[in-house]
């Protein structure tokens, strides 16, 4: 793996759980995931890359998947959040709230407030 | 700019063709799901977009990011993630097996075929039970949307077992009695204007179903206007 700066690995390592959040209360389709993700700026680079994400959190279970049919067009791939989701979700929630406090407090060291 | 439709469509077209076969490196199922992913994903942005506005078309792609790199991806994914393993840098079991046992994404699984095996012959087999296991498979599979598991299911309720009891009771049964020789007949029968036909559509409709709910597991949502 080429060394590709830190912001991408952060943003590798974490855009999972954002999208295991988004599935929090509601089931989504693939498009309207990467379309939420996208809004935000700076959490998804090439929207194309959020799809095989999607693939491994289904084959982990971590999602599940079913097909509907949409008002317009083929039936649409919808994305569910399943227990251990959920579970691997509110561990992430604490880690996360841990680790982004020392960064900031290591950050914050001696520079003026 | 503006551009003729089939323009775009050859964009799209292109770009899908990129993917393709960018993403032979995957294995099967994960790249169908891909594939799949990426051209519902087309279907919708563009749905949005004016299709004579080259310059939004080309933006949708280009949001994408380019195929090959899209695949790049799915192939580091395979592997551990940062959060996903604790251990250094080795590979676990659990992310780098090519083929997973869960292949719920494409195609026919086991799940899928089982239930269409069930569905018809279950109950025959196994009486009411195996038919409710094929249903039970039916409705637990993500490969069929509800309208496809409701025909599925009414289609008919206990599988053949139903044409074959209205086969089996439809049969008119006479016995004469040779001292007397009076003739006497037990059950009903329908005339053969009615049963002929009645029959036929009781014994095709399963197959036609199973014909059906095959073709459905297997289709990938296709990309169009």
């Amino acid at each position: 793996m080429e060394p590709r700066g830190l912001a991408p690995q952060l943003r590798r390592g974490t855009v999972e759980y954002c999208v295991l959040a988004l599935l929090r209360d509601q089931e989504r389709y693939g498009f309207e995931l990467v379309h939420e993700l996208s809004a935000v700026d700076g959490m998804v680079t090439s929207e194309g890359t959020i799809y095989p994400l999607l693939s491994r959190l289904r084959r982990e279970e971590l999602v599940s998947t079913s097909w509907r049919e949409s008002e317009t067009g083929p039936p649409r791939r919808y994305y569910r959040l399943t227990r251990s989701g959920q579970r691997a979700l509110d561990e992430f929630s604490d880690e996360w709230a841990r680790f982004r406090d020392a960064v900031d407090h290591f950050l914050s060291i001696g520079r003026p407030r | 700019m503006t551009m003729p439709d089939t323009q775009r469509q050859r964009l799209v077209a292109e770009y899908l063709s990129r993917l393709d076969a960018a993403a032979h490196r995957l294995p099967p199922d994960q790249r169908t799901e891909l594939v799949d992913g990426i051209r519902e994903h087309l279907d919708s942005a563009l749905a949005g977009v004016d299709p004579a506005n080259e310059a939004q078309v080309r933006a949708v792609l280009d949001r994408l990011g380019a195929p090959e790199e899209i695949v790049a991806d799915a192939v580091e994914d395979g592997r551990p993630s940062w959060s996903g393993s604790t251990g250094g840098g080795a590979p676990s079991w659990s992310t780098v097996g090519s083929a997973p046992a869960t292949q719920a994404g494409s195609g026919l699984g086991v799940r899928e075929i089982l239930a269409v095996i069930l569905l018809p012959i279950g109950g025959v087999i196994l009486p009411v039970l195996g038919w409710f296991i094929g249903v039970v498979l039916l409705w637990t599979s993500d490969r069929w949307t509800t309208r496809d598991k409701i025909i599925g299911t009414f289609v008919w309720p206990g599988g053949y077992l139903l044409p074959l009891a209205f086969g089996l009771f439809a049969g008119q049964v006479c016995t004469s009695d040779p001292s007397t020789g009076v003739e006497s007949c037990s059950g009903w029968s329908m005339p053969a204007w009615l049963g002929v036909p009645v029959s036929i559509v009781l014994f095709l409709a399963p197959l036609a179903v199973v014909g059906y709910l095959i073709t459905r597991a297997r289709r990938s949502p296709v990309a169009g206007p």
